[in-house]
């Protein structure tokens, strides 16, 4: 009992002594140097609320979107490729070695699959 | 020589990635791969023809043939077909090329078909295991191209 009223009274105290400061006559004011200083005008407000966000939206939306753009050669399975065949590690006259192949009586492995 | 439009085709980075793939399993693997990415002529637009004209590039490879992989990618066709000859067949079986034929074309459905190709000669070049490494091919050329008949 005697513990609660002390904590109680403690905390109570420590309370009104933190806040006391507030029910000062005036406690930060004017007079105290804190100028709040003119509104800016409209056109100002303006463009520091609207269109500096714009603006920075912009700039990062470009930096995702650039590298992208960039890479156009991006592949669409839906698109016609026209582009000439390439053969790596292919014969040296890739057009001739077709041209004269042979097929003989081979038995070739492998598989296949469309996309 | 390779010609570029603007909007398909591979670009020179994923030439040269494939490029170094290629030259990287035949050296590190002794495995003779060769990849043609690019659409095939056919009379008939099924797989049947498809496997024969891919068939008919792998005899294209002459001496190499016997022991070469070749991965044929028609991203305008959308398909892809590997043949093997005899020799490179025991080092890569048909059921290692059907699961690599999976991944491949799950790649190419998602656009990217650079990264398919290489992943997919990567598990070639895994099912192949190690083996003495071949020479250099002569062409020194990142890619030849095929030129339209």
């Amino acid at each position: 009992m005697r513990r609660l009223a002390t904590v109680g009274l403690t905390s109570l105290l420590l309370t009104a002594l933190t806040c006391w400061p507030a029910f000062a006559d005036d406690p930060v004011g004017r007079k105290e140097g804190a100028d709040p200083g003119t509104a800016p005008d409209p056109l100002t407000m303006l463009l520091l609320y609207v269109a500096l966000p714009l603006a920075a939206v912009a700039l990062i939306a470009t930096v995702v979107w650039l590298p992208g753009a960039i890479r156009a050669n991006r592949y669409r399975p839906n698109r016609p490729w026209t582009a000439v065949p390439v053969w790596f590690a292919g014969p040296a006259n890739p057009v001739a070695a077709v041209q004269s192949a042979e097929l003989g009586d081979v038995v070739r492995g492998g598989a296949g699959g469309d996309w | 020589m390779t010609q570029h439009n603007r909007d398909d085709g591979l670009s020179v980075s994923q030439q040269e990635r494939i490029a170094h793939a290629v030259s990287l399993f035949r050296k590190q693997n002794g495995l003779d791969v060769s990849v043609l990415v690019g659409d095939l002529e056919l009379a008939t637009a099924d797989a049947a023809s498809f496997r024969a004209g891919a068939e008919k590039l792998h005899a294209a490879l002459g001496d190499r043939a016997q022991g070469a992989v070749l991965v044929v990618v028609a991203p305008g066709q959308r398909r892809v077909e590997i043949v093997t000859g005899p020799a490179a067949r025991r080092r890569v079986p048909d059921r290692v090329a059907g699961l690599v034929v999976l991944s491949m074309i799950t790649a190419f459905r998602g656009g990217d078909l650079a990264g398919g190709i290489i992943d997919g000669l990567r598990q070639i070049a895994q099912s192949a295991g190690a083996g003495p490494a071949l020479p250099e091919l002569e062409s020194a050329e990142p890619g030849t191209a095929l030129a339209h008949h």
